[in-house]
């Protein structure tokens, strides 16, 4: 029968499309490629770079303007990708053995699998990354996997908490200190609640706080605050017990929003509630967030999108019990990093490296930090330019409080963080959105952790 | 709750005026009873056409808003001022007009691909009794049951060897040739009787002459629904551009639009213009296409 | 019409048609021909989407992370899935929206295709107006339905409240709770498809030869009678085609519930397509994720060909 032949006609159609799928990836380069490769300054060299919505994301222009400067041989290639479905974009790039030659790694939650599972897709940086590993003014160990780097940070925000001064000295509330525990947090944000209506804020639409609807708002503070070290905070994370978040959702999470210092975590994300436009247009006088927030804040009072008052970044409050080893706040944030292609080769893999290397040291720095991008590197100069930035907060518990902090990161990088993240978002939209007790939610992801192998 | 089963009220309100009053050809005196049904039954569709336009009202509004008043809590329906230039920033601000005719370009071939071929081959499938013609049509359907999302990869890493992802022709080739239109067409054309065909084959008629003849004719307004469908589909597929366009002069709209969502926040207002210039030339597309269902374009020469 | 899908092959070769054309000649100048026409579609189908499926078969057997070939592990994958918690719970989430979603959008698509198909005036403003949903930013949709939504300020429980006992009366949370967060997400993925197969009905009724009506009339059929005996037969295949894509669509949601509740509250709109993605997509388990989506398959191929069975029976 004819059919019978279209079926055969399918399958060979379906083993070639299999086939096909083996030429994707990389050629894989080892260590050995990427040290010895190296830039001469008269070749003419072209290689492509992936960016973001770049028309709200100046970052990757401004490297690659800056990096021309030095480097006027190289011509860097932007490439725009999504901000929202960056991931989505990147695997199948590296699965078709379409990538660019660097490409940024947006978190470290998916940094594992591309790094190791993709076998080859990504090129083995250590012998770049050997220049920062004593350097005091970069952090680059969240990138290490048994001893290896196949991404360096070029940006690494930390979270702190935005206070709106203004409206902390109109209500005749004290302004965070730099010492506050959360204890201290919720004590600021009840005087608040009390005093904010007598300053003329309208009590029903005006919160003390906003507590944005990100999974990692209620976690990450806690798993970073575990232990006094980011090994103990990492085995916290992964040892399937969740209990140790009990404490900080019914003192913090919970109590926030059963006593109106925040807007609720239904109405946050059934209103898609804009944390900019909270803070931004006073309806919240504190806000935890990232320190890329700054730079937002900046322009938008400049456009008139926010409105005009005086504002502070204070660190993240801390917890009561645990301290962090070398004395600093302890807060967190993912690093975001630059990776080579592995499939790149010759003067585009030394163009590469050279880029990297740049983007993730003093060079690159000083251009993220003068359109107030916090860089990784966070050297004096660094920080003068960054605090140089017209309308940026400048007193010294801003400076202190961007600059110095034990940042965990928001995923410890291990085979199973994607698994525990999944599980743990559950476990958060359960309990913020009250649908199941905080016990029972905690037993549910413990035991889904569990059955994984 | 309340719009959606309240849909079946204005049957129930005719039925009970006149019970054959939704068939067509049906002449009957007019009794003040049916006057009053008539009357409810508008009210009840008038009261759900609002309810339908609801949602693109409020985008229509928030298209003017200053971008922190889109999502504000408690909503706020009404811009305090009103930004009627996003309508023209946007074209000068993004690349509005270049996605546009991008998009046009992509669902003016994958509409003609899709109408073309799937008419044909559902001729095939409906009209020509051959051997395997029921199992390959069930494989047709069978592709359909598999979410894209789980076949992408490999679908891409095809096009990638071949060189042709990153270019125009794999947004026109992923979407041409889908089993939708085949299926549906195929379906359209079992409506039509098959004595007519017979009858012209045994008069000597070529089957391409009774395709051209005879079945085409009578298919306006299922092409004008497999048009209608498609067309949309294209102009709206996001996942699809995602996937294989990383050159912004290849973006269509839907992706396009993207573009103002940074990492940590966006610039909701001028998605919200750009969504709203996006459904009126669907919306064009959309009555041309409904000129086609006209009542009456069944009856040529077929005797049930 | 009728024998056409049931009897492929043996019907016309059992007449031969004339002195020199026997069955087999008959049988080939078919399978010319109908090859012929599919010929331009099938190329393209064949390459682009069947090759790319088939290939999910063999991955949905292996251990695969996007990047390289995969590795065939057997039935890993498929013992896994028997003792996953997710799997099952999204499984069941996705027939609870099926069961509800495919009636209730084909009960009302048919009403509303009835009656902008009759005499009514002003029904290509209706018809415009119901495809509107169809083509509004599912993320604008979502915005407006959540404030609908809302437990106490929305329009919706106001109203309910009314039948309910007044402003403490009960109505139900909605998108705040995992009893009716489902609910809501099948009423606004109604709202949002109504129009789009009202359509397909709308073309489907459209080929119905008036002389059938006109017939009936004369033999004294009521209009219920005419409704059952004709319309319902004569839509037989449109309705098959409706009924096919309503059911593969509703076993594949994603879209709606990614923006209305990204699977919350808890796992409470936790579907099948969203477990495929996110076990693919962000956990890099492309082979687990495989099975997931053959699992949908079957699901959509069961309803799928039990239809078709029906449909054959029916016509013949």
């Amino acid at each position: 029968m004819k059919y019978t032949r279209t079926v055969q006609a399918a399958a060979i159609a379906s083993v070639a499309a299999m086939a096909l799928a083996a030429c994707g990836g990389g050629s894989g380069n080892d260590a050995e490629a990427v040290a010895s490769a190296s830039l001469n300054a008269d070749t003419k060299v072209e290689i492509s770079f992936a960016g973001w919505s770049l028309k709200s994301t100046p970052e990757f222009q401004t490297l690659v303007d800056a990096f021309n400067k030095e480097h006027p041989n190289v011509t860097v290639n932007i490439h725009e990708y999504s901000a929202d479905d960056y991931d989505t974009q990147l695997t199948t790039d590296l699965s078709g053995g379409t990538a660019p030659e660097v490409f940024p790694i947006k978190n470290l939650q998916k940094y594992y699998s591309y790094a190791i599972d993709s076998n080859g897709g990504l090129a083995d940086l250590t012998s770049v990354a050997d220049a920062y590993k004593s350097d005091k003014n970069i952090d680059i160990s969240q990138y290490n996997i048994d001893g290896k780097y196949y991404a360096l940070p070029y940006r690494q925000d930390s979270w702190v908490l935005f206070y709106n001064k203004t409206m902390f000295e109109k209500a005749g509330v004290a302004i965070p200190d730099g010492t506050w525990t959360w204890d201290d947090y919720m004590k600021a944000a009840e005087e608040l609640k009390q005093k904010l209506p007598a300053a003329g804020y309208d009590a029903n639409s005006v919160f003390p706080t906003y507590h944005h609807n990100w999974q990692s708002v209620f976690q990450s503070f806690t798993t970073g605050q575990s232990a006094a070290t980011v090994d103990g905070a990492k085995k916290n994370f992964l040892s399937g017990d969740y209990s140790y978040m009990k404490d900080m959702y019914n003192n913090v999470f919970l109590k926030a929003q059963d006593e109106g210092l925040t807007v609720d975590y239904n109405t946050s994300t059934s209103n898609k509630v804009q944390y900019q436009a909270q803070f931004g247009t006073e309806k919240a006088a504190m806000l935890p967030m990232g320190t890329w927030y700054a730079a937002t804040l900046v322009s938008q009072q400049k456009s008139g999108d926010a409105n005009k008052f005086e504002w502070g970044m204070a660190p993240i409050p801390q917890s009561s019990t645990v301290k962090s080893d070398d004395g600093k706040p302890i807060t967190f944030a993912d690093p975001t990093g630059l990776a080579i292609s592995g499939a790149a080769t010759g003067d585009k893999l030394a163009a590469a490296k050279e880029f990297v290397q740049w983007a993730s040291g003093e060079g690159g720095a000083k251009a993220l930090a003068a359109i107030a991008t916090t860089p990784a590197y966070f050297s004096d100069s660094v920080v003068s330019t960054y605090f140089g930035v017209d309308g940026m907060a400048n007193d010294d518990q801003s400076k202190k409080a961007w600059q110095e902090h034990d940042t965990r990161p928001e995923n410890y990088v291990d085979k199973k963080t994607n698994d525990i993240q999944a599980a743990l978002k559950i476990m958060n939209s359960t309990i913020m959105t009250k649908t199941g007790s905080v016990d029972d939610a905690i037993a549910k992801a413990n035991a889904d952790i569990a059955a994984l192998k | 709750m309340t719009s959606v089963t309240a849909t079946p009220s204005p049957v129930a309100v005719k039925g009970a005026g006149s019970p054959s009053a939704d068939i067509p050809f049906n002449k009957q005196p007019v009794s003040p009873l049916r006057i009053v049904g008539t009357v409810v039954g508008y009210v009840c569709m008038i009261a759900l056409a609002i309810f339908m336009v609801l949602p693109f009202v409020w985008m229509f509004l928030s298209a003017v808003k200053p971008n922190n008043e889109v999502y504000m809590v408690p909503i706020q329906w009404f811009p305090s001022v009103w930004h009627w230039e996003n309508y023209l920033t946007i074209w000068t601000k993004a690349e509005m007009g270049l996605w546009t005719g991008n998009t046009i370009f992509f669902a003016i071939c994958v509409t003609f691909l899709q109408v073309f071929t799937g008419s044909f081959a559902a001729y095939g499938f409906s009209k020509i009794k051959f051997a395997g013609r029921n199992v390959l049509f069930l494989i047709y359907i069978a592709t359909m049951a598999v979410p894209w999302q789980s076949y992408m990869v490999p679908q891409y890493k095809m096009l990638a060897a071949m060189g042709i992802a990153n270019t125009r022709w794999s947004i026109i080739l992923l979407q041409a040739f889908g089993a939708f239109g085949v299926f549906m067409m195929k379906q359209f054309y079992d409506t039509i009787p098959d004595e007519l065909s017979e009858a012209a084959r045994l008069d000597g008629l070529s089957e391409w002459g009774i395709y051209r003849r005879i079945v085409l004719p009578l298919s306006g307004p299922s092409i004008a629904a497999l048009a209608i469908i498609t067309f949309t589909n294209t102009w709206n597929d996001y996942m699809g551009p995602l996937i294989y366009l990383r050159k912004n002069q290849l973006w269509t709209i839907q992706l396009g639009l993207k573009t103002f969502i940074g990492q940590y926040s966006a610039d909701y207002a001028m998605i919200m213009t750009g969504s709203v210039l996006s459904v009126l030339p669907i919306l064009v597309v959309f009555l041309i296409g409904q000129k086609q269902f006209v009542e009456g374009i069944a009856t040529s020469g077929m005797k049930g | 019409m009728t024998e056409v899908a049931s009897k492929p092959v043996a019907s016309p070769a059992k007449k031969p048609k004339g002195g020199e054309l026997t069955t087999n000649a008959i049988g080939r100048r078919n399978l010319r021909n109908g090859l012929l026409f599919i010929a331009p579609n099938f190329i393209g189908f064949l390459f682009l989407v069947l090759g790319p499926v088939l290939s999910l078969f063999y991955i949905a057997f292996s251990k695969w992370s996007a990047f390289g070939m995969p590795k065939f592990n057997g039935l890993e994958n498929w013992t896994r899935l028997l003792g996953d918690d997710t799997f099952k719970h999204s499984f069941w989430q996705t027939i609870y929206y099926a069961l509800v979603h495919i009636p209730l959008t084909l009960v009302i698509a048919f009403g509303l295709a009835v009656i902008l198909n009759s005499k009514l005036k002003g029904k290509a403003f209706f018809r415009t107006i119901a495809f509107f949903p169809y083509i509004t930013s599912i993320v604008a949709a979502a915005q407006v339905w959540s404030m609908l939504f809302d437990p106490n300020a929305g329009v919706i429980n106001q109203f309910i409240r009314l039948f309910t006992g007044g402003e403490d009366g009960w109505a139900p949370g909605w998108l705040s709770t995992t009893e009716w967060a489902m609910p809501a997400v099948i009423i606004v993925a109604t709202w949002r498809e109504v129009g789009y197969f009202m359509i397909l009905l709308l073309a489907g009724l459209q080929t119905i030869p008036h002389e059938l009506y006109e017939a009936a009339e004369v033999d004294g059929a009521n209009g219920w009678q005419r409704f059952w005996k004709i319309t319902v037969p004569c839509m037989r295949p449109t309705l098959f085609f409706v009924m096919v894509t309503l059911t593969i669509g509703s076993f594949k949601i994603l879209d709606l519930t990614l923006v209305m509740t990204n699977g919350g509250p808890g796992d409470s709109t936790y579907v099948l397509a969203q477990y495929v993605y996110q076990q693919a997509f962000q956990q890099g388990n492309f082979g687990y994720s495989g099975a997931v989506s053959l699992v949908l398959f079957f699901l959509c191929m069961i309803v799928t060909i039990i239809q078709f069975v029906y449909n054959n029976a029916k016509e013949k």
